[in-house]
């Protein structure tokens, strides 16, 4: 399978919702970075870790 | 490194031309750059001219984490697939001119050095075509 197509599939799983979100925050970012490096933090990877195990 | 940058991007250059500058601590030395050359009497950035800065991809891995998001060439638009660790790797020609200087005092060296480069320089501007028509046919070909 190629790229393009592996990622229509992955994206095809994504709730419409979710997926306009995205695209938003995504927009605002590229479109703020110039002024505000830190708008292109939404980039990274936001797992909470050991949530699970604290309780 | 101001004086190198200005000169770069005067040196046949639209203004409204897109600029991605690499530089390994990017971060730190964009942060006030538009405030420190309007201060300085001698040079100037082209009016208008904007430059998004970035930091090579071996050099981004040693930065915060929050440094990979906000300069790593994968997340500019039309950087295109780049590691962006452009200087040192133009070096390694010159090391098999290094035996050479081993036994020179440091104007002779200077000199070696400054003539080397000056040809590496030459030599990259007339065969940027073929460079260009290889990677073109490496991609599409």
């Amino acid at each position: 399978m190629s790229v393009e197509g592996a990622f229509v599939e992955l994206d095809m799983r994504v709730p419409v919702e979710l997926h306009e979100l995205w695209a938003q925050q995504e927009k605002l970012a590229l479109e703020n970075r110039a002024t505000d490096p830190k708008s292109m933090d939404i980039f990274e990877v936001q797992l909470e870790k050991g949530i699970y195990l604290l309780g | 490194m101001d004086y190198a940058l200005v000169h770069a991007v005067q040196h046949g250059m639209d203004p409204q031309q897109k600029v991605i500058t690499f530089y390994d601590i990017n971060c730190q030395y964009s942060k006030n750059l538009k405030c420190w050359l309007e201060a300085n009497n001698f040079i100037s950035l082209p009016c208008g001219l904007w430059i998004q800065p970035s930091i090579g991809l071996w050099h981004v891995h040693g930065h915060k984490a929050e440094c990979f998001t906000q300069y790593a060439p994968n997340f500019i638009l039309g950087a295109g697939c780049v590691d962006g660790e452009i200087m040192e790797t133009l070096w390694s020609s010159l090391n098999i001119i290094s035996p050479s200087a081993w036994g020179m005092a440091t104007p002779h060296r200077q000199e070696l050095l400054d003539f080397q480069m000056n040809d590496n320089n030459f030599l990259k501007m007339v065969r940027m075509c073929e460079w260009y028509h290889n990677m073109y046919l490496a991609d599409f070909g």
